[in-house]
């Protein structure tokens, strides 16, 4: 058994990420009360934190906008006796930092203060809440007109309506007026082998494929919670644990050159046969028919289509 | 069989930008509810295996390991030096080990060590005896025509004890070393020793009279997971055997380990047992992978220790939660017990400066050996000041802890004016033997009164 923690990384502990101790959140249902099963315990007899938690579960349970799925090291879902003050936050979307380099949701760089591929960084009406359904519910902070694809289809039925040949075809594919890639995602024996997760090769051995519309995909796994809606999305099954809420971006734009950047993933992007992973936070170009390595044992493809 | 169970001790609450995480872990043996303890349950064995082993010479054939050979080894080292023919020390050193073979559980591997200038067998004549009612009488009757004459070599004498224990490899070793005077072997002979004896057996170290060094000791005790006690009188040797061995034959689980996984970009400050008495064990820590490490903690009986572990963490803004640290008890590859040491940080800073009131008692014990040692240290350099000021405020930790044996034995080389402020006064003449006692007592702890 295995589980991912708010920051990415593998874990085979579920309550605490073995790696960096971040909690991870329990079960996938957001009326679960994740702060009672992973609130620390007063274990010293002293008055802790599991009073408090019963006055704030409700609000935990009522809604969406719970902690369940939120970076936990940056914001608690055992409250304090005093409301905690706000935590550091992105600067452009709001998210809370999760303690690494980039935001998790728009991969806001807090060491250079910029979003990778955005021209500049925007600053953005603050929503009312970082939490809230109007931030959930909400444009990209960095491209708002683009459409997020896999959060608007039903990406599982499109994945069983054809069989192994998907494509799910941007409807906003005509924003970008050089659209010209096409990624190819599937799970990789080979890739596979060559890491030494603790997982099995996926049984469901499907290729779906996703137009890379606008200038920009991400690279991650869905979490409506995070507002992370990626284009390119690894919860869809066969699910790859192994890849980053934000993982990677590839950057596509009007003249026709792609490029991917990891965006501080957890476990790395590899790209060809390359036995290095790409440094984080460096954009690295690509040419037509490159294999991209992601998580335990996805490979993306890219291919040129005009 | 017997369980463990551990319960922490901390405050979870950090400060904004708090790194350090203290925590006390308890951990506690008890013997599962039919009452048998380790030793008990390795009786039923003892029917069993004397019947098929009856023709067995040596009347053995009891509390054997899974592997054949006895399930614990107990080697006696007695110094059988040209000094200890002074006074009653020999005789009542004889009538001591007689008391612990006495003491020693049937199928138990022994042997009895006479210790000079070298390491000779007293009994068996080689290799190792296993306890029965025979052996038991062979054992007494050669210890009781003993002499004294030659130096003491306590390099050689745990050198002996360590081969011995390796004919038994799966057992549970130890080694009850008794000696009157000084180590006169080369230097670094002893250091060596012990590296080579460290993780094979554990030693419980004794000194009688005023000769012995108790630094000499506490580094063999230290180093081997033991004890170390002055035995003020000669007459004082047979009950402490007795309750050494005792204590010893009642351990039924060998060579448990203490593991401490801490996130990455942590530190671990220290770790050490402090109670029921004070091991540094932050300088054994064997490194499991990057983030685990494993401490030796020895055979564990039906007993409580205690656990101080500091880690510093990478911090995580206010409202932040981390697990600090996961601390598993072990037995080879199987976890006995296991807990976790979780962290909040909160800018409500009258829970963050809150201290644990057992994290304070055990840091208060820490600091009040250290203020023994340092103050009986100074004044042996003839520093009055120093050892007034170290041991004035040992007498306040004494007295705040409510430690009231470690109050006695300052008291009898200090005059305690006012133990609440620490106020104390250098006495002029002061028995070797009462120093020697607070200094060899001082890493023995009390464990927090209950509110």
């Amino acid at each position: 058994m295995s589980a991912v923690c708010p920051e990415g990384h593998l874990s085979a502990t579920e309550d605490w990420c073995d790696l960096c101790g971040s909690p991870i959140a329990p079960g996938p249902s957001p009326r679960a009360q994740p702060s009672r099963a992973a609130g620390p315990p007063p274990a010293d007899g002293q008055r802790g934190p599991a009073g408090a938690v019963d006055e704030a579960g409700p609000s935990d349970g009522a809604g969406p906008a719970d902690g369940a799925d939120l970076p936990p090291t940056t914001r608690s879902a055992a409250p304090l006796t005093t409301p905690p003050p706000s935590a550091p936050a992105c600067p452009v979307c709001t998210e809370p930092r999760s303690g690494s380099r980039y935001c998790e949701a728009c991969a806001y760089d807090f060491d250079t203060g910029t979003v990778p591929g955005a021209p500049v960084p925007v600053a953005r009406p603050s929503p009312a809440s970082h939490a809230g359904p109007a931030s959930r519910s909400g444009p990209p902070p960095h491209s708002p007109p683009r459409p997020h694809l896999p959060a608007t289809a039903d990406p599982v039925a499109a994945v069983r309506s054809a069989d192994g040949q998907t494509v799910i075809a941007g409807a906003g594919a005509g924003a970008g007026a050089g659209v010209g890639w096409v990624a190819e995602i599937g799970p990789d024996r080979a890739f596979f082998d060559r890491n030494d997760d603790d997982v099995d090769f996926p049984d469901l051995v499907t290729r779906r494929q996703v137009a890379l519309a606008g200038d920009r995909t991400l690279i991650g796994r869905r979490s409506p919670r995070r507002n992370v809606l990626p284009e390119i999305d690894l919860t869809l099954p066969p699910e790859d644990r192994g890849v980053s809420r934000v993982h990677a971006f590839l950057d596509h734009s009007d003249d026709g050159r792609l490029a991917v950047t990891d965006a501080g993933s957890a476990n790395g992007t590899w790209i060809g046969s390359d036995p290095r992973p790409i440094p984080p936070g460096r954009t690295v170009p690509l040419a037509d028919g490159d294999h991209i390595y992601v998580g335990s044992f996805t490979r993306i493809t890219v291919r040129r289509t005009c | 069989m017997v369980s463990f169970r551990c319960e922490v001790h901390q405050n979870p609450y950090l400060p904004e930008d708090g790194t350090q995480v203290d925590a006390v872990v308890t951990v506690t043996v008890t013997a599962d509810v039919d009452g048998a303890g380790p030793a008990a349950t390795a009786r039923p064995a003892h029917g069993e295996a004397a019947g098929t082993a009856a023709g067995d010479p040596a009347g053995a054939g009891t509390g054997r390991a899974a592997g054949g050979g006895p399930d614990a080894v107990e080697v006696i080292l007695l110094d059988c030096s040209g000094s200890m023919s002074g006074g009653r020390k020999m005789a009542e050193a004889q009538r001591a080990a007689a008391v612990a073979v006495d003491t020693l559980r049937d199928g138990v591997g022994f042997a009895v060590i006479c210790g000079t200038s070298g390491a000779s067998m007293i009994y068996p004549d080689e290799g190792l005896a296993i306890v029965s009612d025979r052996t038991r009488q062979e054992a007494k009757a050669r210890i009781g025509t003993l002499a004294a004459g030659g130096g003491t070599a306590i390099g050689a004498w745990l050198r002996a004890a360590r081969a011995l224990m390796l004919l038994a490899p799966d057992a549970i070793h130890h080694a009850l070393l008794l000696t009157d005077g000084q180590n006169n072997e080369p230097p670094d002979t002893l250091a060596e020793a012990l590296a080579a004896c460290e993780g094979v057996f554990q030693c419980d170290a004794r000194g009688v009279g005023a000769d012995w060094k108790v630094d000499e000791l506490r580094l063999i005790a230290t180093a081997l997971l033991g004890s170390v006690a002055l035995l003020r009188q000669p007459a004082d040797i047979a009950a402490d055997f007795q309750a050494v061995i005792q204590t010893v034959m009642d351990r039924g689980v060998r060579d448990v380990r203490l593991r401490i996984w801490a996130p990455r970009g942590a530190r671990i400050r220290f770790v050490r047992q402090v109670s029921p008495q004070i091991d540094e064990l932050t300088g054994r820590a064997v490194a499991v992978s990057d983030l685990v490490q494993d401490y030796p903690t020895g055979a564990w009986g039906s007993e409580t220790r205690d656990y101080h572990v500091c880690v510093d963490v990478p911090p995580a803004p206010v409202g932040g939660r981390r697990l600090a640290a996961r601390i598993s008890l072990l037995d080879g590859e199987q976890t006995l017990s296991t807990t976790k040491v979780e962290v909040i940080w909160t800018d409500d800073s009258v829970e963050s400066t809150r201290i644990n009131e057992v994290v304070a008692h055990y840091t208060g014990q820490a600091e009040l050996a250290r203020a023994i040692q340092d103050g009986i240290r100074a004044r042996q350099a003839g520093d009055e000041d120093s050892a007034v000021t170290a041991l004035g405020r040992a007498a306040q930790l004494a007295a705040a802890a409510g430690d009231e044996l470690t109050l006695r034995r300052l008291e009898k080389v200090v005059e305690i004016v006012d133990a609440q402020t620490g106020q104390v006064r250098p006495r002029h003449s002061v028995e070797k033997l009462d120093e020697m006692d607070l200094d060899a007592s001082s890493t023995l702890t009390v464990t927090p009164k209950t509110p």
